[in-house]
């Protein structure tokens, strides 16, 4: 037995408590639209959507004649939601379909977090989907891109059909306390957190 | 892992581990935070407060300093929806504006301050508060 497994066994650290009060709002359970038939939901937008992408990046068309807008930007992404991109008229062309990827690693949390809200105060009509663990290498693949936020907004009016399909799956977006705020009871939590042991040594001279 | 039994005594990577408490001392102070950040959510939210938010941040910097004071402590997820700054609380097209710039992701409030979030450096990066193995609900 090595001398490092030894001093494992011996305790230095103990684990302790600490109480601390989460958001009573915002909780991740109640953030995300939940998902009915998750795995039908992906394999329909795979067919539909990631595939045509990867039809029309294949043959090599630019992006501005593609017959429906994509994006995987966070910046155009945003500014679309929040209807800042004034000059453009891509939101009002059709229906806003944002798809995250909140499930795979390598997604930043802080990021995710910002996205229910941004959905949900959009001046348009923007169906939210969270994908299936893997969607987001899968997504990499078909548009040929890095994709690094796990976020991809598409628009168009050749969305319809999808989102009909879609939308019956989908449980609208619920964030009560933005329109009409209700008391909540205290959401406390316990957090794990280790202390030392030994005591502090007194300071000497100190009778 | 199986819940542990009171009095029972088990030690992991140098760590003596002991079973979490049943009762949580001083909760009026929580219970007290929780409200004053309900009635600053409610006071951004309904505008009837004008463009300031004056009652709001008055909440919102009340609850700051009950928090600081009581040593009650709140998670990173509250904290950030805070400005550090003016104590508006931060929701998108109404205090708040998201972009990220050269990798971070910024939050910026209407009294001009900028939250930065280096995302880039470690986009799977957890805080240990916010791992879901550390943390367990009461």
């Amino acid at each position: 037995m090595s001398l490092k497994s030894l001093d494992k066994q011996h305790a230095q650290r103990r684990q302790t408590y600490r109480a601390v009060l989460d958001n009573p709002f915002t909780n991740e359970g109640s953030l995300w639209p939940h998902v009915r038939d998750q795995q039908q939901v992906w394999e329909l937008i795979q067919t539909v959507l990631l595939t045509r992408c990867r039809a029309l990046a294949d043959a090599e068309v630019p992006a501005s004649e593609w017959p429906l807008g994509v994006t995987t930007s966070f910046n155009k992404i945003i500014s679309l939601l929040q209807g800042e991109d004034s000059n453009s008229d891509q939101a009002e062309e059709g229906p806003l379909l944002l798809l995250v990827c909140n499930k795979d690693r390598g997604v930043s949390s802080v990021m995710l977090q910002q996205i229910p809200l941004l959905t949900y105060m959009s001046p348009y009509a923007v169906t939210l989907v969270q994908l299936p663990r893997g969607a987001l290498p899968a997504i990499q693949t078909q548009l040929k891109s890095d994709c690094p936020e796990g976020l991809l907004l598409t628009w168009g009016g050749e969305l319809q059909s999808l989102l009909t399909q879609i939308a019956t799956k989908i449980d609208p977006p619920h964030l009560p306390w933005l329109d009409h705020v209700r008391f909540e009871p205290t959401a406390l939590k316990l957090l794990k957190t280790t202390a030392p042991l030994k005591k502090s040594v007194e300071k000497t001279g100190k009778k | 892992m199986k819940p542990m039994a009171k009095g029972s005594k088990h030690v992991e990577n140098g760590v003596l581990l002991t079973p979490p408490p049943r009762n949580i001392g001083n909760k009026e102070h929580f219970q007290r935070i929780n409200h004053l950040y309900q009635l600053a959510v409610w006071h951004t939210i309904s505008g009837n407060d004008g463009g300031e938010q004056a009652l709001a941040r008055l909440y919102a910097k009340n609850m700051d300093s009950v928090s600081k004071r009581t040593r009650a402590e709140t998670l990173p997820q509250l904290k950030r929806t805070i400005c550090k700054k003016c104590y508006r609380i931060l929701v998108p097209r109404k205090t708040m504006r998201v972009q990220t710039n050269l990798g971070c992701l910024q939050l910026v409030c209407s009294c001009g301050s900028v939250r930065s979030f280096p995302v880039h450096m470690d986009r799977g990066y957890r805080c240990h508060a916010e791992r879901d193995e550390n943390l367990i609900s009461i």
